[in-house]
């Protein structure tokens, strides 16, 4: 099947599309075309759904969207040597010269870099998985 | 599309500077100035070439309503919508659009709105830009055109909103690569670029299109291409870059003299191809080291070029071998960007090594 959608929302957070398209337009979309709504007003029709609980799923979804964010922020990034690995199957020669540069470097200059945010090789090794 | 290419407002007849010299930056310097971030000069250039020349319009995705950087703002307002327009959402036809109209006589300023998007593009602009001249005996050209595209790292742009694709054009005679690094030498870099009877490539660094902030001449003027910039002047170490990184580099400098008492002079290429060999040779046999950063990957970047080049010019005088100090061999990364990028730490670190060789 082929469908064709609508983008309610901005193209990102350093868009305002505003300015290429007449918000009437979005409005529109909005109120006639927006598959959610038109969801809901059909479960609403059929006595399966209300405005209560519906306000209590908006809630729940909010809820569990930024604790899964605020747990995410929190996540350490993948350990500095990461940097290098997957540009190919295994890292030739030259590549794991520049690690190795990085690594120095890093040592050297460690009062001026923020690395506490990366893991360690054995707590990536060692991660839970997600799954 | 063919409708405006034959439309009277678009006229396809390129006007080429009437002036035998065109204003400098230092003369246009001593007359009125506004103070301009990068975007904004670029855009008070664009604005005045379509004032200029009939014969210049300006096309890309977004281009219309100001571009996602702002760089085309009321230009489509200021001269209309045959000659300032948005295109579909297709690179190899922006560029094959603008090969086609500046082969009819026209002067097209196309857009790409990132340079990491350019690669659709490559051979319109490879095969059929760079080689339209020469493949005709010169009969004809694509002079007018001129390819203008945001390039280099922005602190979370990741692997396709980051690169910094020079090196690709800089290998392929009959282009021209050009790239600003301040708003008042861009404004000048920009009309000598559309105005430059070759196909030019000028890459924007998009790090500074609000960031880098400065006087910029009311004027109509140009910087000429093909020659370099000396920001800082030095008898220890010879710093050479281009674009964003020149500010980088101006800081492990200032880092040099105070940390080391080690004084580079530091030079800005503005032009990547051709680039000026005189001004950095003659840097080089002054200092004896040679110094080139970029934000690009280090295996085959330009960094290579001029330091091969340099050796074969000036190898007895060298005290140490150039260095690079570049991004590395891998994609641009996301969350690593801030110990990939060659930031002044590294290159401080390097001027170290080569006046200690």
């Amino acid at each position: 099947t082929q469908s064709t959608g609508y983008r309610i929302g901005h193209h990102s957070t350093s868009d305002d599309s505003s300015r290429y398209r007449p918000n009437s337009e979005i409005d529109e979309w909005n109120a006639t075309n927006n598959p959610i709504t038109r969801l809901r007003g059909f479960i609403e029709s059929r006595g399966l759904w209300d405005a209560e609980r519906d306000a209590q799923l908006n809630s729940d979804a909010r809820d569990a969207v930024l604790s899964a964010f605020r747990e995410a922020e929190h996540v350490p990034k993948p350990p500095i040597d990461e940097l290098f690995n997957d540009v190919y199957d295994t890292p030739p020669a030259h590549l794991l010269q520049q690690r190795d540069h990085l690594r120095a470097h890093l040592e050297e200059y460690a009062e001026h870099y923020q690395t506490d945010h990366f893991m360690s090789p054995d707590e990536y090794a060692n991660r839970p998985n997600p799954r | 599309m063919f409708k405006s290419v034959r439309s009277k407002t678009c006229v396809l007849a390129r006007r080429f500077s009437t002036s035998a010299s065109p204003l400098t930056l230092s003369e246009a310097m001593k007359g009125p100035t506004t103070k301009l971030n990068l975007f904004m000069a670029l855009n008070a250039a664009m604005d005045t070439a379509l004032s200029t020349d009939p014969s210049v319009c300006l096309f890309g995705e977004d281009v219309a309503f100001g571009g996602v950087f702002r760089a085309t703002t009321d230009l489509r307002e200021k001269h209309g919508d045959d000659r300032v327009f948005n295109t579909p959402l297709c690179e190899q036809g922006i560029a094959g659009f603008a090969v086609g109209m500046a082969a009819v006589g026209a002067t097209p300023v196309a857009e790409i709105q990132f340079a990491d998007y350019i690669f659709p593009a490559f051979d319109q602009i490879v095969n059929e830009a760079a080689k339209y001249r020469y493949r005709s005996g010169n009969q004809f050209d694509v002079g007018g055109l001129t390819i203008r595209s945001p390039y280099g790292a922005v602190g979370h742009g990741g692997l396709y909103h980051s690169q910094s694709p020079e090196a690709y054009f800089c290998h392929t005679p009959g282009l021209k690569v050009v790239m600003p690094a301040t708003p008042a030498a861009a404004k000048g870099l920009l009309l000598a670029s559309i105005r430059d009877k070759n196909p030019v490539v000028f890459l924007e660094p998009k790090w500074l299109y609000r960031s880098a902030v400065e006087e910029v001449p009311d004027a109509d003027f140009e910087v000429p291409l093909g020659e370099a910039a000396v920001w800082r002047q030095g008898d220890d170490v010879t710093l050479v870059g281009w674009g964003a990184q020149m500010h980088v580099m101006a800081e492990a400098a200032e880092l040099a003299a105070s940390e080391l008492g080690v004084e580079c002079e530091l030079i800005e290429l503005r032009t990547l191809l051709p680039w000026d060999q005189a001004t950095v040779a003659a840097s080089v046999e002054r200092t004896g080291r040679l110094l080139v950063s970029h934000e690009a990957p280090r295996t085959g970047g330009l960094g290579a070029e001029i330091c091969a080049q340099m050796q074969e010019q000036c190898f007895l005088r060298l005290e140490a071998p150039p260095a690079r100090v570049t991004g590395y061999d891998t994609p641009f990364p996301l969350v690593f960007e801030k110990l990939y990028v060659p930031d002044k730490l590294k290159i401080f670190a390097a001027i170290k090594d080569l006046v200690n060789y």
